[in-house]
């Protein structure tokens, strides 16, 4: 047969299992670093864009307070959110001997030949010579480890297989440790004799079964088949692993008397084929559901006498072991073994892309809730409008009822007009001001609001993380009183002052009556307040007789529309903008996740690839 | 009654029919019977062929897997061989080599050079003893088999081993001989004396000779032993039956009238049954 290999082409084999295995952990780090850099870029730019926007904050601006709170929540979310990633175990490595190759688990009774079976395979010797051993290249020298120990009865001391780095053999040595040794690509465990497994070590033993590729139930030909092995081999069956049954010591001393030297001379010959067949057939049978086929039987003795005559050492069924060993190392289940980091990174982009979702949503969310209340600004100053506009009409009916008194008094008239002027320019900056400070009161009462929604309704799952802690930072909405009045808008007061006071001084005090106010007006208005109040200055034209009617209409419209005005472009100026402002930054970071989603797509898919090349 | 009740009755009747059984063993046979005993493939049945002359065909079927199933005895000049099956090879085969062991005067207890005893040799080796009573020390005999399949040295380490084990758990070291049937049987098929000699059978053979078995006296003591654990196994059994007699009585007292009156017939056949093992006894010795 073609596929029959001897044990050193096995080893090779395994040592390309190696390499698979180290490839494929190469592969997942590879990704990983990819990962780790998308995150880092992420971070940095998060950082860099609250930054910029907290440092963009107009400090006399009333909603800065609240945004610059907003910035800092979403910032601590983000750390948060990095640390949480950090602090997740990628599983980017192999768990020595039972992830990191073939793991063989040498199972049966005492002095079935476990422990002859596994130097064979380590040294080609069932009790090798420290000539031997030396004679080994490096690269090919096993490497001894013991696990716990029993304290059998002419056990093996602590630690010994490491010491002497071969299993204690013999007629009545037994093996009391799990112990072992690893060969590049290999890890062969050697156990105590069944039965005498207990406590501690019976967990090791279950923990290696648990994560054997292969279980190789030893039975001597002296005694092949046994009540208790065949108990024991369905209990392993019944478990779903991987188990060959190997038929060891198949071999028989055949005597003669050698007359001349008058003793006997022996020689290690195989059983013959159908003694062997005979037993496989007996042990398939009572088991039931197995092939005799998929039984082995050998000889490490034989195989040991005859290590250089191919023919020989395939009589003896070791190669057919080897065969069948390479062929298990080449099966599904290790190729799923050797793609578990791969597989593990996979899992953890998924982790990384479900904990994405909410920290999207919550962006998202908090993008349309300020939409939405920068859209509403307009509708909420409106009423505050509408209110201060009645106001103004009061008190502009008021004057012109008491100046009914004087409508035959030119002088007089134009006296009482200067003055109420002065009134009318007072309450307006009044009225004013209470539309803004209650609109401002409302909009940070809403934000602040929405923005406590937004939060908890993302329903971010980051330890270490309070939502409350983080919303707190963001100060509540404006106290709707008198007692803080302006100290929202800050120099807004003298803004609106400057603007009605531009627009009364437009008429020349004598010029009043019978006069137009003067389209230059404007331009003092400009240089006297800023450049901002010629926004509220209004050019009137008048002619002042017995038309107090429509005086009256003209005046009450003019200081309506310089309320709308006004309000209309500080709300604008100081709240629309602000939110919209605020939502460069939700948008911006919006972006920074979807291109983060984006990569951890392109990776997730990417490590799929990886995991199904090297899986089937 | 109860399930339970049904089952320590039971338990009883299987007791008192060992008891029969003993009580009816034919003294007649004189001859010893020579058992060998040990686990599968030990290499038993091929024992008995070569101390039978079965040298050209089998008397006893060997296989290097289960083979005896069955008791199977061959009558000699002056011994009878009885072949037992493998101890671990099937569950029903141990009750038959239990059988076995009980009818014989010497066992050769057969164990393959394969490291030192297992425990279940050993517990089946206790038990063993217990039946011999005073006899176990000689009438059982340590065979270390197929001798040819390792080095003297270690064959020899082996024996020493088990010879320690023995003492420990048994109490004594049992006569023992390394033997190899397959060289024995070359030896005398090809008249190779050196084969035959190496093989030690022959001095197994003298050994037996020189035990010198009392037949009567050997089987008597094994009666003795089993009358003796029957009636300790019988009282006890008695005793049980009573405590959940006593237990059910006092449950059900109240409630169930009628089932006193079935306690009493119970009552009645175990006291009837003692009664007739008694007079067996008394007839029988
Ligand atoms: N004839 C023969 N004997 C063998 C072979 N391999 C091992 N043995 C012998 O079998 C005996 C037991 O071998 P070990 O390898 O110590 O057996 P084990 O199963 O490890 O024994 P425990 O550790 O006590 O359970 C030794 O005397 C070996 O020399 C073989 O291929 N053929
Ligand atoms: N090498 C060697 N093989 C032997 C010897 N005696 C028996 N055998 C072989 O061991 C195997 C089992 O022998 P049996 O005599 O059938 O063993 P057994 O104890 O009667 O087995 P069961 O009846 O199944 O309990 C056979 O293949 C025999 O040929 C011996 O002295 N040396
Ligand atoms: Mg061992
Ligand atoms: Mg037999």
């Amino acid at each position: 047969m073609s596929d029959l290999i001897l044990r050193e082409q096995l080893l090779t084999s395994f040592q390309t299992l190696k390499s698979d295995f180290m490839a494929s952990l190469d592969d997942a780090k590879k990704l990983d670093s990819e990962f780790q850099k998308a995150q880092k870029t992420f971070a940095v730019r998060m950082d860099s864009h609250i930054r910029q926007a907290q440092k963009r904050l107009p400090e006399e601006n009333p909603l800065s307070s609240q945004i610059d709170g907003i910035l800092s929540a979403i910032s601590d979310t983000d750390k948060a959110w990095q640390a949480n990633l950090a602090s997740y175990d990628k599983g980017l490595s192999f768990r020595q001997d039972f992830q990191d190759s073939l793991l063989v688990f040498v199972f049966g009774k005492v002095k079935s030949g476990k422990s002859s079976l596994g130097n064979y395979i380590a040294w080609g010797h069932t009790d090798p010579s420290e000539n031997l051993k030396s004679s080994v290249p490096i690269s090919l020298q096993p490497e001894y480890f013991t696990a716990a120990n029993t304290n059998v009865v002419n056990g093996d001391a602590d630690d010994e297989a490491k010491h002497r780095r071969e299993f204690r053999v013999g007629a009545t040595e037994a093996t009391s440790s799990i112990q072992g040794f690893r060969l590049p690509g290999l890890t062969w465990v050697d156990s105590p004799g069944l039965h005498s497994v207990t406590g501690s070590n019976g967990k090791l033993a279950q923990e290696y079964v648990a994560h054997a590729d292969l279980i190789l139930y030893i039975m001597n030909s002296a005694a092949p088949g046994r009540a208790s092995d065949l108990k024991e081999i369905k209990e392993l069956k019944s478990k779903g692993k991987e188990t060959l049954i190997l038929i060891t010591g198949s071999d028989i001393n055949e005597e003669d008397w050698d007359d001349e030297l008058g003793e006997i001379v022996t020689r290690v010959q195989m059983k013959s084929k159908e003694t062997r067949q005979m037993q496989r057939e007996y042990i398939a049978k009572e088991l039931e559901d197995i092939d005799s086929n998929d039984i082995l039987s050998n000889s490490a003795r034989y195989a040991q006498e005859h290590l250089t005559d191919p023919k020989e050492m395939q009589n003896s069924g070791m190669v057919q072991l080897f065969s069948r060993l390479h062929s298990i190392s080449q099966n599904q289940g290790v190729q799923i073994k050797r793609a578990v980091p791969m597989t593990n990174f996979s899992n953890f982009l998924d982790k990384c892309r479900k904990e994405l979702q909410p920290y999207t949503k919550l962006t998202n969310d908090l993008d349309a809730e300020i939409a939405h209340l920068e859209s509403s600004v307009p509708k909420v100053m409106a009423r505050y409008t509408r209110e201060a506009q009645k106001e103004m009409y009061a008190i502009i009916d008021d004057t012109f009822n008491s100046l009914e008194n004087y409508r035959d008094d030119d002088e007089q008239m134009n006296q009482e007009l200067r003055y109420a002027r002065r009134s009318w320019n007072d309450k307006l900056q009044q009225v004013i001001g209470i539309a803004l400070e209650n609109g401002l009161a409302d909009i940070t009462k809403e934000l602040k609001h929405a923005v406590d929604n937004t939060w908890y309704s993302a329903s971010l799952e980051l330890p270490n993380f309070s939502i409350e802690k983080v919303t707190e930072q963001i100060p509540d909405g404006q106290v709707n009183g008198t007692k803080k009045r302006n100290s929202g808008w800050g120099g807004l007061g003298g803004l609106v002052a400057g603007g009605v006071a531009g627009f009364m001084l437009g008429g020349p005090a004598g010029a009043f009556l019978g006069s137009s106010l003067a389209g230059g007006a404007g331009s003092m208005a400009g240089s006297a307040f800023g450049s901002d109040a010629k926004l509220k200055t209004k050019t009137i034209e008048l002619n002042v007789g017995d038309n107090l009617e429509s005086l009256k209409k003209q005046l009450r419209d003019s200081y309506a529309s310089v309320v709308k005005t006004v309000i209309e472009d500080e709300s604008k100026k100081v709240l629309t903008s602000t939110l919209a402002e605020m939502r460069t930054v939700t948008l911006l970071v919006a972006t920074e996740l979807r291109e983060v989603n984006e990569r951890v797509e392109a990776m997730k898919a990417l490590s799929l690839q990886k995991i199904i090349k090297n899986g089937v | 009654m109860t399930a339970k009740d049904s089952m320590a009755s039971a338990d009883l009747d299987v007791l008192l029919k060992q008891a029969s059984d003993i009580l009816a063993r034919k003294q007649g046979q004189d001859k010893p019977v020579i058992a060998v005993w040990g686990m599968m493939n030990a290499g038993k049945s091929y024992l008995l062929n070569m101390l039978t002359h079965h040298y050209n065909a089998e008397y006893f079927p060997t296989k290097d897997t289960r083979e005896t199933a069955q008791l199977k005895q061959f009558e000699g000049e002056s011994y009878i061989f009885l072949d037992t099956p493998g101890l671990d090879a099937h569950d029903a085969d141990d009750q038959v080599a239990m059988d076995g062991a009980a009818k014989a005067d010497v066992v050769l207890f057969v164990h393959q050079p394969k490291g030192e005893l297992e425990k279940i040799e050993l517990d089946f080796l206790k038990q063993l003893k217990e039946s011999f009573g005073v006899y176990a020390e000689k009438n059982i005999v340590l065979v270390i088999s197929k001798a040819d399949a390792e080095s003297l040295e270690k064959i020899e380490q082996i024996e020493q081993k088990v010879l320690e084990q023995c003492h420990l758990h048994l109490g004594f070291a049992p006569e023992s001989f390394l033997i190899s049937g397959t060289r024995f049987h070359k030896g005398i098929q090809q008249h190779k004396d050196g084969l035959v000699k190496a093989s030690h059978l022959q001095e197994l053979k003298q050994h037996i000779e020189t035990l010198g078995i009392d037949v009567r006296a050997v089987r008597e003591e094994r009666i003795r032993h089993v009358q003796n654990t029957l009636l300790l196994e019988i009282s006890a059994a008695e005793e049980a039956l009573n405590d959940e007699k006593l237990q059910l009585e006092d449950n059900l007292y109240w409630n169930f009238a009628r089932f006193n009156d079935a306690m009493l017939s119970l009552d009645l056949s175990m006291t009837l049954k003692k009664v007739e093992y008694m007079n067996e006894r008394i007839l029988g010795e």
